[in-house]
């Protein structure tokens, strides 16, 4: 597998600034922050959008960086996916909270119940089980936080964080970009709009796929850009 | 090999539940190390200060491997 931070000799060329496109950026629980005095800029604009913490879709972010990140390389979008994708894993995680006082009510009120553990053993038990939920939610959030797609003026680069123990970076040139697709399922991706962005590059790259970012068209149309800067380029 | 069998047969059902518990304990620990050395990775992969939210899950993941081994030690203390 080759080395994804190695920049290939034919990228340094720096893509000119294309179409005109808005700098946004999105955030969970609230609309398109979309900066009002720069509504329209160019994707490669030097003006830059502060990133909160939790931002799903960000244009030109300014407050964020990644290894052998080059001085002639800028990020043009910073992608997670939606939060509404964490939905899931916060009611389990709230259910299984409030499940053991349920149990223990539940076998109090069986007066058949003839198991019993001493309070030693109950407490450790409690606190393990405890342990176990907040480590799922924290797995579940890091796995969140860190599953990153980053668009740059040279590279595409996804980031993969799976289940805590796997880990995978892959990342592609802009010139070897051949396609860009996305795809939104069912009804909750469409009401949403969030989606799948596939980025299919040249056969011995590997293909790219940002699952469940906000704004896909936005997405594949900004990408397309870049390639299409490109091209001009050489 | 009688002493194993005696060993086996004087075992009671609380330390039958304690050897497997405490085993489990021992493995949630060496998740959690796992899980703290993931995310200390990944910050300094992706940089992220906003407002050092990296940090603070890192403290976090910290924090839950430190819980995971007190857990282990009050389990063999206590058990």
């Amino acid at each position: 597998m080759p080395d994804i931070f190695v920049v290939p000799q034919n990228s340094s060329q720096e893509p000119l600034p294309i179409k005109m496109v808005s700098n946004e950026v999105d955030t969970p629980g609230g609309k398109p922050n979309t900066p009002s005095q720069t509504s329209l800029k160019p994707p490669l604009s030097p003006q830059k959008n502060y990133m909160p913490a939790f931002a799903t879709f960000c244009q030109n972010p300014q407050n964020i960086s990644f290894v052998d990140l080059q001085e002639d390389e800028e990020i043009v979008l910073f992608l997670r996916a939606d939060f509404i994708t964490n939905v899931p894993w916060i009611v389990i995680s709230f259910l299984l909270v409030f499940a053991p006082p349920l149990v223990f009510l539940l076998f109090q009120l069986n007066p058949l119940t003839t198991f019993s553990l001493s309070p030693q053993f109950e407490a450790i038990l409690t606190s393990f089980y405890y342990l176990v939920v907040a480590g799922y939610a924290l797995g579940n959030f890091i796995n969140w936080f860190y599953n990153i797609g980053l668009v740059t003026t040279k590279r595409v680069i996804d980031l993969d964080v799976s289940y805590i123990i796997y880990k995978n970076v892959a990342a592609s040139t802009i010139p070897s970009i051949q396609n860009v697709d996305y795809t939104q399922k069912g009804l909750i991706q469409t009401f949403f709009d969030f989606g799948d962005v596939l980025v299919q590059t040249e056969a011995h790259e590997t293909n790219i796929e940002f699952g469940a970012v906000p704004r896909p068209a936005k997405i594949v149309e900004i990408i397309i850009q870049l390639k299409q800067g490109t091209q001009k380029n050489e | 090999m009688n002493d194993i069998i005696t060993l086996l047969l004087n075992l009671q059902l609380g330390t039958i539940l304690k050897i497997p518990l405490l085993v489990l304990f021992f493995l949630y620990a060496i998740f959690a190390a796992i899980v703290f050395n993931q995310v200390r990775s990944l910050s300094k992969l992706v940089l992220i200060p906003a407002p050092s939210l990296s940090t603070v899950l890192l403290t976090l993941s910290l924090l839950h491997l430190l819980l995971a081994i007190a857990l282990f030690i009050a389990a063999v203390v206590i058990l």
